[in-house]
């Protein structure tokens, strides 16, 4: 059995389980299955299934396997909370003695152990990291369900296993949840879910519906098309073909609860393949206040390892609808790396404050057309004194020079005018933070109006110095507006003496700053550049007709050359140390793995490097640096070049 | 006799510990409380005066063996309890109860009426006495841990209480399975142990009713079926004539308590325990067993409520009225009725408690709730 990771979101992935040329894609459902009066369990969806034997007994003192099914269940720990530690650790050990001695008669890639939410974590975090050393890392969850009405129980219990354990772990849960819980507790990380609450739910005559589910006599419409439902349109008629024909059974009701079942988990696999799960599971929370609690608490109590698993870099459009939105990892993570890996250059003499526009980047869009013809206005030798910063909700603070990087891009809000309470906060705290280190001979230039001004006056308080309003009273597109934006800031740059000034050069610096960390920018790129490119082209980074790189229009992403990743290798940043001398391949595999940066992060460009920290090759990351290090096969990264 | 201990045996020591500092007290000379029920006698129906009384505790939960999983019996009990107390509890139910008529006196100790130290010999001797008096009184049943037969007590008893009156001993074996029994119940005896007190019982016209736990923690509910079916059979091969099937009732300060209130365990149904009777008697049948069976009765603690075995409200109360009936009929054909929708949820249950191993399922009974 192969597990092959194809993308992470979250505590989310989208795996492939191979074997003997069949493929099974996770997330999916498992449900039961007979064949000569045998039940056991088939896992997948579609067309192709594996197969995995019944649940043993706790306690058993032996491991019986047989060639028959793909997977197979090998222990069933005796940890019941309600049980001393005492108990559960003895017989712990005896089980694990067991798996020891029996070590030869099981296949790692295809067991399965039952775990169960335990009686305190210690002990949980003692029985990971046993399993850990015996390389199991194929979980099944049972006894889920006492968790239901406690979200927070319920989201520590499966994020632990989801951190201890390697990321390329597959996590089952045996518990028959119902379908509404699915969305979230995939964003938390269980790979196979049993669908065992769409027969149960048919048995006490509930018809499930994709919001919930509903008494079959307390149906007043037919919400479903299917080719079971749409025989008959009326609920009462439709109510009596399942009752009338072989009472109890409800064999048609089961077939339509089971697809309600296997809809949800496409909608999931589908979003995860879109790169979309965040915004998925934004809108599918509202199903339940448990699914939106565990939104919350997931944001609150595990951002670090949510934005670990989430890329960096995407091109997916974010919806950001709901106040969920605001602690979303990508959205959090480009907040914090505007605090830490962006400075305003000492060089800037005004800043501009700017309101935001609906097309992205800014710069295409009309209103930021008209700015910028305001600043250029300035003579071109005084260009270098100005720093623009745009003002926007959920992101807070975005730079010019920032403007095409995920999702800075990539975001859209509903704009009313109203700003939340919320969405001001975190404005006024990315607006302060961003300007605490200016020096006071920097002028502020509030060009914004309505809304905005709020945020502006509550900064100014913060900051203890003021700002220069240059279109309060009116749109800050008007022609009169705009000429006083001219005027304040050519006031301020007329008496200054001449600068060279790149407008590319600074861009590309402060984006490398932001991929990299402060500082790589201009070890990377310390001449004159230019960027030379037609969207949706990357765009080349140009020295003398040499190319140093690109700058995808899509993402916002520098890519690596090899002279920069030989910058980047002696910073040892973004590194991941390779066990060998020369890579092979264009993938990077677990096993060559020493070490990763743990700043890494699915889809960053990488260097890849030898002990003594040499450069071999370029490439990027796959999963995260901190998963690199615990995973034991699986590709960990894409290799771009190498060196000869 | 050694003591066996099983995998549950610290735990249940020290939550034994803590659930008798919170015993409440009781006055010694009076019993914990005495009625007369319909009852199954050993061929008809009739009357039993029923009497719990208010012991010292059972030996096995007092000491080092902690008591069994399920058991809460040790919570009513007293410290200090006299054979003058023991002797006055009976001697003021006697006369309570002397204008009504039974054929049958159950004593109850919440222990061993053969222990001498939960029941000394005088005390054994003058209840005996008592009960010898009663002309009307065809059978007599004590309770006892297997251990505490011997043929010296027997036939002491026997003697006492004459020929014309049955002496039956109730003997908790709760399952023949000695791994269950051992290290799920905590019982601290083998099957091996029964038998031996079985056949002293019956060397010395003593009769055995074999007391079956349907329904331990950590098994599932359709194990637990298999479980009391092959229990039930296995008794009356060594000779037991009565059997009991006690479906598990949530006492407090028990382990099963604990998974209980933990949502880990759920009592089982009345489903299983008609499906358990029903295919009991056709395994009697099947191996020729009829004539060495009396009767196969159960008269469950808590019947019908959340603590007790129940099904899920709708047919509750039919069906304790159902079992009564076919316990004293001896009619597994009464349990035909109720018929009720439930049926279908409870065999889906039993299945996906097997293929999950998920002992929560009690909170989908009432799926609509979980989507509201």
């Amino acid at each position: 059995m192969r597990i092959q990771i194809s993308s992470v979101s979250g505590f989310a992935k989208l795996a492939k389980l191979k074997e003997n040329s069949k493929i099974v894609e996770t997330p999916t459902i498992m449900k039961i299955s007979t064949k000569s009066d045998t039940f056991y369990w088939e896992i997948g969806d579609r067309k192709e299934r594996f197969s995995l034997n019944l649940p043993p007994r706790y306690l058993s003192t032996e491991i019986s396997v047989t060639e028959n099914f793909d997977f197979q269940f090998i222990a069933n720990l005796f940890m019941h909370k309600s049980l001393s530690e005492n108990i559960i650790e003895k017989q712990l050990n005896k089980t694990l003695e067991t798996l020891r001695n029996s070590v030869e008669s099981y296949s790692k890639e295809k067991s399965l152990v039952i775990v169960q939410p335990p009686k305190s974590a210690q002990i949980f975090e003692k029985i990971l990291n046993e399993l850990n050393n015996l390389e199991l890392q194929n979980i099944a969850i049972t006894n889920l369900l006492p968790f239901i009405n406690n979200p927070r129980q319920m989201i520590d219990f499966i994020a632990k296993l989801k951190t201890v354990l390697p990321v390329n772990s597959l996590l089952f849960l045996l518990s028959p949840i119902p379908h509404t819980y699915l969305p979230i507790l995939s964003y938390t990380g269980i790979d196979v879910f049993s669908n065992g609450f769409a027969n149960i739910a048919a048995k006490q005559r509930l018809y499930l519906t994709d919001a919930g589910g509903d008494k079959l006599e307390d149906m007043n419409e037919i919400t479903c098309l299917c080719e079971i439902c749409s025989k008959h349109t009326e609920p009462k008629e439709f109510i009596s073909s399942f009752t009338e024909s072989s009472v109890g059974e409800f064999h048609s009701l089961i077939i339509h609860n089971e697809r309600i079942f296997a809809k949800k988990i496409r909608e999931i696999r589908s979003a995860v393949k879109k790169q979309d799960l965040r915004g998925y599971i934004e809108r599918a929370i509202q199903i339940n206040p448990f699914s939106a609690s565990a939104l919350r608490l997931l944001d609150k109590n595990w951002i670090d390892w949510l934005i670990a698993r989430t890329p960096t870099w995407s091109t997916v459009p974010i919806k950001s609808i709901t106040s969920y939105g605001f602690t979303r990892p990508s959205i959090n993570e480009f907040q914090k790396r505007v605090h830490e890996r962006f400075t305003i250059s000492s060089s800037k003499k005004v800043i501009v404050i700017l309101p935001c526009s609906a097309r992205k980047p800014y710069s295409e869009s009309k209103s930021h057309q008209k700015f910028r013809a305001a600043i250029d206005s300035v003579a071109n030798n005084k260009r270098g004194y100005i720093q623009e910063l745009i003002l926007t909700s959920p992101l807070g603070v975005i730079p010019r020079e920032l403007e095409s990087v995920y999702p800075a891009a990539h975001y859209d809000i509903p704009v009313t005018g109203d700003w939340s309470y919320e969405e001001k906060q975190i404005a006024i705290d990315q607006l302060v933070g961003v300007l605490s280190e200016i020096d006071s001979d920097v002028t502020i230039i509030a060009h914004i109006a309505g809304e905005y001004i709020e945020l502006c006056e509550e900064s100014e308080k913060i900051l203890k110095r003021s700002f220069i309003y240059t279109s309060k009273n009116t749109r800050a597109t008007t022609d009169t507006s705009l000429e006083n934006l001219a005027k304040e800031i050519n006031k301020i740059v007329e008496p200054l003496s001449p600068i060279k000034f790149s407008a590319d050069t600074y861009k590309i610096q402060k984006v490398a700053d932001y991929q990299f960390g402060i500082g790589v920018g201009e070890a990377m790129f310390p001449e004159i550049y230019s960027l030379k490119g037609r969207p949706p082209l990357p765009f080349k980074i140009l020295r003398q007709n040499q190319q140093h790189g690109v700058i995808h229009y899509s993402t916002g992403k520098l890519t690596l050359s090899m002279k920069n990743g030989g910058i980047l290798a002696k910073k040892k940043k973004y590194f991941v140390m390779f066990e060998g001398e020369k890579l092979e391949g264009s993938t990077l595999f677990a096993v060559g793995v020493k070490k990763a940066d743990p700043e890494i992060r699915p889809s960053d460009e990488i260097v890849i490097v030898d002990k003594n920290h040499a450069l071999l090759g370029v490439g990027h990351a796959l999963i995260s640096g901190r998963d690199m290090e615990t995973v034991r096969f699986g590709a960990v990264a894409k290799i771009k070049s190498k060196v000869k | 006799m050694t003591i066996l201990k099983g995998i549950l045996t610290d735990q249940l020591c020290t939550m034994r510990e803590k659930a008798l500092r919170l015993r409440k007290s009781r006055a010694p000379n009076k019993a914990i409380a005495a009625w007369i029920e319909d009852d199954r006698l050993i061929n008809e129906a009739g009357k039993a005066l029923v009497i719990i009384m208010n012991s010292s505790g059972c030996d096995w939960a007092l000491g080092e063996g902690g008591g069994c999983s399920m058991c809460g019996y040790s919570n009513d009990t007293s410290e200090v309890i006299t054979d003058e107390n023991l002797i006055e509890q009976v001697q003021k139910v006697l006369q309570e109860f002397s204008d009504k008529t039974f054929q049958s006196v159950k004593l109850f100790n919440s222990g061993s009426f053969l222990d001498e130290n939960e029941i000394p010999i005088k005390a054994q001797d003058e209840i005996m006495k008592m009960i010898s008096n009663l002309s009307k009184v065809t059978e007599v049943i004590v309770e006892t841990r297997p251990e505490f037969v011997t043929k010296k007590a027997l036939k002491r008893l026997k003697a006492i209480l004459g020929n014309d009156k049955e002496l039956e001993l109730g003997i908790g074996l709760e399952s023949s399975d000695d791994f269950i029994r051992i290290n799920y119940i905590n019982k601290g005896f083998l099957f091996n142990d029964f038998n031996k007190a079985v056949k002293l019982a019956i060397n010395n016209n003593v009769r055995v009713k074999s007391y079956l736990l349907f329904k331990p923690p950590f098994l599932t509910e359709k194990e637990a079926i298999a479980d009391t079916i092959q229990s039930t059979i296995d008794s009356i091969k060594v000779g037991a004539r009565t059997i009991s099937i006690n479906p598990v009732n949530i006492q407090n300060g028990t382990l099963v308590f604990k998974l209980w209130r933990d949502d880990l365990y759920r009592p089982p149904r009345f489903w299983s325990l008609k499906e358990i009777i029903q295919i009991v008697w056709q395994r009697i049948d099947e191996e020729g067993l009829r004539n060495q069976v009396d009767r196969i009765v159960s008269d469950p603690s808590g019947a019908g409520s959340q603590r007790g075995i129940h099904n899920g409200r709708h047919c509750d109360k039919y069906f304790v009225k159902a079992l009564k009936k076919y316990t004293l009929t001896q009619n597994p054909e009464e349990l035909d009725q109720p018929n009720c929708w439930c049926e279908t949820v409870w065999r889906e249950l039993l299945e996906y408690e097997v293929v999950s191993r998920d002992s929560s399922l009690r909170l989908v009974e009432n799926a609509h709730n979980l989507l509201k």
